[in-house]
């Protein structure tokens, strides 16, 4: 009896020719929609905590009679970058809470002026960072006309150099 | 008629190609790209070798500020357009240079040089009211008086274009920090640290 079933017993089959076509379809609307994009990157930045605490590492027009504000967790470093008037990057100056300050030019026959710039920022960072230690946040003040560009090279300057990070925690503000 | 009784049924088999497809499928599905409406695809983002991954958002939990400037194709001198070495157009500013400010679901803010106070003035507006629809939504969710809110917890997301300047970004931060939105990343193109 047994053998009499499997002997006739129909043969099943899967169609599959439905599913091939639906493969198909969706092969088809997936190489239509791609569209292989620039990986985007996220910066996290913070702002200068307040008014009167952005710039005060900037000495400029220093009032002699003016006894200094302590500001514990001030970063020690702050970075200021000026733009020429076509807005591309002409200058850096550092500035170090209690210490040095120094501007950063190209030379006049550079042809890669803010190439060097940064470069030399980087360089000078990586100094600094030993000098002070552990904090791990500076302030970078710009040109209200530099390009978003040149402000973001000298943002990256600022968080790491090609061994590592430097002030990975950027407050951002204007120059006054 | 004897070859006919003699053959096999020739049969062609699918299942490599189907396992094929299978995989091509799938190879598209984990990388295909859904663009979210918030984000324009004309930002020329700036390049930065300290960018961070992207960590996972959903579509409603962020908000995204596009700044942006007018680009036309550039043509060659038959009137075709001029293609990099990738056979993408190069695009130029559009002269006169025209910028924009772009919320999702807005007017676009369209201002020229000059006009740049006017339209930060547009955009700190629109920042405000976002963050009023925001503080009232984050309230219910919460159940807690509006006024007692003081983080907003949806992220801005700022993508400035290459030629946008430093002078019109920050303005927009210190702005959507005013009004309580206490996460703001901006956005950059990664690319691999370059051994100085």
């Amino acid at each position: 009896m047994a053998k009499n079933r499997e002997k006739w017993a129909p043969e099943v089959e899967l169609p599959i020719t439905p599913m091939l076509d639906m493969f198909f379809q969706m092969l088809f609307f997936f190489v239509m929609t791609y569209h292989p994009s620039a990986l985007e990157g996220q910066f996290p930045i913070n702002l200068a905590a307040t008014e009167d605490r952005a710039g005060q590492n900037q000495p400029t027009n220093p009032d002699p009679k003016a006894s200094p504000r302590v500001t514990p967790d001030l970063p020690h470093v702050t970075v200021v970058a000026k733009a020429a008037d076509n807005g591309w990057l002409e200058s850096v100056d550092i500035f170090v809470r209690g210490g040095s300050s120094e501007t950063l030019k190209p030379p006049p026959d550079s042809t890669s002026g803010s190439e060097q710039i940064l470069r030399h920022l980087t360089r000078r960072l990586q100094e600094i960072k030993k000098e002070i230690g552990g904090d791990d946040r500076a302030v970078v003040q710009a040109s209200g006309h530099l390009r978003w560009e040149d402000a973001m090279r000298v943002m990256d300057a600022c968080r790491r150099s090609s061994s590592g990070p430097l002030f990975p925690k950027l407050e951002l503000d204007l120059v006054r | 008629m004897a070859a006919m009784v003699g053959s096999d049924r020739v049969e062609l088999n699918l299942t490599p190609l189907l396992d094929l497809v299978l995989q091509i499928i799938m190879f598209f599905m984990i990388t295909v790209n859904f663009v979210s409406d918030q984000v324009n695809a004309n930002v020329t983002l700036p390049s930065s070798t300290s960018a961070q991954e992207i960590q996972a958002k959903t579509e409603t939990d962020f908000i995204v500020i596009n700044l942006l400037v007018d680009r036309v194709d550039r043509k060659d001198a038959q009137g075709r357009t001029s293609r990099d070495g990738y056979g993408r157009p190069i695009r130029d500013i559009a002269q006169p240079k025209t910028m924009r400010i772009i919320f999702a679901g807005r007017e676009d803010i369209v201002f020229r040089q000059g006009e740049e106070g006017i339209a930060l003035g547009k955009a700190a507006k629109a920042i405000s009211d976002l963050a009023r629809v925001l503080r009232r939504r984050q309230s219910i969710r919460e159940k807690v008086a509006e006024d007692q809110i003081k983080e907003l917890k949806v992220p801005i997301i700022i993508r400035a274009d290459v030629e946008i300047q430093y002078g019109l970004v920050l303005p927009l931060i210190v702005q959507a920090n005013r009004e309580g939105f206490s996460k703001v990343e901006l956005r950059a193109q990664t690319v691999q640290q370059v051994q100085r």
